[in-house]
């Protein structure tokens, strides 16, 4: 298999296009290996590199200029800013609730309406985090309410 | 900078709403029966020909300590870990007592006659009765329409999924 890597700085989005004679058994383990990679984030735990899912993470949130990504059990650090975070997450569900933290949806229990019209979400875990007002009209929107 | 000039705007409508509220309610309670309570209270000074300006001042005053109530026990800013029933009866009895020192201080009603105190804690549990209800009906219609809401987004994030594999 040869790989070729072709930089185009005016490209908005990475694209990689397979040139095969037929989609055979290779081709589709290919694909399906660049579809996980798709859906992970690279982040360090323990001082080991490792690529995390994004199913798995609940939020990331940003402490004193590092991020750091929580899973159900495991806390992780990344290596990006969290507004390029949000971008790079924004299509698979994770929205920003406050200055410093984002948030997987899917991994969402429950949003209920909060003191100062704010958000309360309950996450898969049963932890609570708070979505500041300023946010709370984006995800109320978000979700078709109002 | 700009979210407190926001945050600063909400307050002073909060205010001008329970200070607007109480001013009609008044009136309305004045027109009806401020000619009897003439000599009771100095709200109805008056008679039913509507509220003096010295209460009406009072009343903006009242406003603006209850909305420094809200500030206090609904925002965080001050009270950081609170559970929402604590929150509701402090602010309760923070009302109550404000109300009490006001009727003492500006002759509201003679706190001296435990059928005044009745009738007030009387009016004053069937506001707080209406407003609580309406309050939790429209938390319960709103946090439905949220749960709907993050229902469908899942499902659709489901499809989507399944549809590109």
């Amino acid at each position: 298999m040869q790989i070729n890597v072709e930089i185009q700085e005016d490209t908005a989005d990475t694209v990689v296009t397979i040139q095969c004679r037929a989609q055979d058994a290779f081709v589709k383990r290919l694909i399906a290996a660049l579809r996980i990679i798709d859906k992970q984030i690279m982040v360090a735990h323990d001082g080991n590199i490792t690529a995390l899912d994004l199913e798995e993470i609940l939020y990331i949130e940003s402490v004193d200029r590092k991020c750091f990504a929580y899973a159900a059990d495991k806390v992780y650090e990344c290596f990006n800013k969290l507004y390029e975070l949000e971008a790079q997450l924004e299509p698979y569900l994770f929205v920003r609730i406050n200055k410093a933290c984002i948030v997987n949806l899917k991994n969402i229990n429950s949003i209920k309406t909060y003191i100062d019209r704010r958000l309360l979400i309950t996450l898969s875990n049963e932890e609570q985090l708070i979505v500041s007002r300023q946010y709370a009209h984006e995800i109320k929107a978000l979700l078709g309410v109002k | 900078m700009m979210e407190e000039r926001k945050h600063l705007l909400d307050y002073l409508a909060q205010l001008m709403m329970i200070f607007g509220t109480t001013i009609l309610v008044v009136t309305l309670i004045c027109c009806a029966v401020g000619d009897e309570g003439k000599g009771y209270s100095t709200m109805f000074a008056l008679g039913s020909k509507g509220v003096p300006v010295n209460t009406v001042l009072q009343y903006l005053l009242s406003s603006g300590c209850v909305t420094v109530f809200r500030f206090l026990f609904f925002s965080d800013k001050i009270i950081k870990k609170m559970s929402v029933a604590k929150r509701v009866i402090a602010m309760l009895i923070s009302v109550i007592a404000l109300i009490g020192i006001f009727a003492y201080i500006f002759g509201w009603f003679p706190v001296d006659e435990p059928r005044c105190w009745m009738m007030f804690l009387l009016c004053f549990g069937l506001c707080f009765v209406i407003s609580a209800g309406i309050s939790v009906w429209k938390e319960t219609t709103e946090n439905k329409h949220l749960a709907d809401g993050l229902k469908q987004l899942k499902e659709k994030r489901n499809e989507n999924i399944d549809r590109s594999k």
